[in-house]
């Protein structure tokens, strides 16, 4: 009879046999893991240039969109806050999008997109034209001379 | 002419011996993993899974893995703890697809199949076969720490790592293991 105190039970229990192995197993498994090494899709190597080449796909998809973002910066820094002409085309092709299956095709966004060119035009001058006339009746007001 | 046709020759017959002998090293390195764990990761997988037929799938699927995984080996800081791990995890994919994933889940939590009756030889002396019955008897968590320390000689550290809890809980699991068997085998006396 065994004396069961702590740690004899550990050596009691390293004293039971485990089974033994069903025969043939080592190269049943030795062939089955080599045949899926055949056919495997991708080697070691092709697995590490798929792994760079997805690395600088991401790098370069990033880097882009923050150049694009620090590019709309400059332009709106430019521009004084005013609306881009990039602004503009990109509202004509919202305006298409909304109105959908009739006016998706490329002309028609074309064609917004000159409508939209040239409204922005019309409210340039307009802003000029009003801003001369008050500049005539400034020089009105200074002088009795016929500027024209 | 002719020589450059012998270089040439000489040449692909290097190439494809240089590629038969990392064949050979591979196939070397697969064997020697087998024969370094093979034998352990099979009687675990029958701990496990209650039954050879399906370790031995288990096991298959697990060599299959190591074959694929000719990049991570490198990164493996700890091979023993790293190879019990996947065994554990293809055990677990083996479940869950054998009995859908709610049933699988449900088994793998319980761990209803796992067992030494399966894995080892019903021992003659009686003090031991009432030593493994209380075993038998045993929580499903403590039941695998004890089997991998005492069985496959894994640290604590490796254990917890296979099992994904820490180190103190594997070592008061263990402990708590052995002091009801300890009870169990006494009070019997």
């Amino acid at each position: 009879m065994i004396e069961h105190d702590a740690e004899d039970i550990e050596e009691s229990l390293k004293r039971i046999v485990p089974k033994p192995a069903p025969p043939g197993l080592r190269q049943r498994v030795l062939a089955s893991a080599l045949e899926s090494r055949k056919d495997a899709a991708l080697t070691p190597r092709m697995r590490i240039v798929a792994i760079v080449c997805s690395i600088l796909i991401v790098a370069i998809l990033g880097a882009d969109s923050l150049l694009g973002r620090h590019e709309s910066a400059q332009i709106a820094a430019l521009l004084d806050g005013r609306p881009s002409v990039r602004a503009v085309a990109e509202d004509a092709s919202d305006l298409a999008e909304v109105m959908g299956g009739q006016c998706a095709d490329e002309d028609a966004v074309k064609r917004l997109q000159i409508m939209a060119a040239t409204t922005a035009r019309k409210n340039q001058e307009r802003n000029i034209i009003e801003a001369r006339k008050g500049l005539k009746g400034w020089l009105e007001n200074e002088s009795f001379e016929n500027i024209d | 002419m002719n020589s450059g046709k012998i270089d040439k020759s000489g040449l692909e017959k290097g190439h494809y011996q240089q590629k038969a002998q990392k064949e050979k090293r591979r196939l070397l390195k697969l064997e020697e993993l087998y024969d370094r764990h093979g034998e352990s990761l099979h009687r675990y997988l029958v701990f496990r899974l209650g039954s050879a037929e399906d370790a031995e799938d288990v096991l298959q699927e697990t060599f299959c893995r190591f074959a694929r995984y000719a990049l991570r080996w490198r990164l493996v800081r700890n091979p023993q703890a790293f190879v019990f791990r996947v065994a554990r995890n293809e055990a677990n994919r083996f479940l869950r697809r054998k009995l859908g994933h709610r049933e699988g889940e449900k088994m793998i939590l319980s761990g209803a199949a796992t067992g030494f009756a399966a894995a080892f030889v019903a021992p003659e002396e009686p003090s031991l076969g009432l030593l493994l019955r209380r075993a038998e008897e045993l929580p499903a968590e403590q039941k695998e720490i004890i089997f991998l320390k005492v069985f496959d000689g894994l640290t604590f550290k490796e254990i917890a790592s296979v099992r994904g809890i820490s180190a103190n809980t594997a070592a008061s699991r263990y402990r708590y293991g052995l002091a009801k068997l300890r009870e169990a085998v006494e009070g019997k006396k």
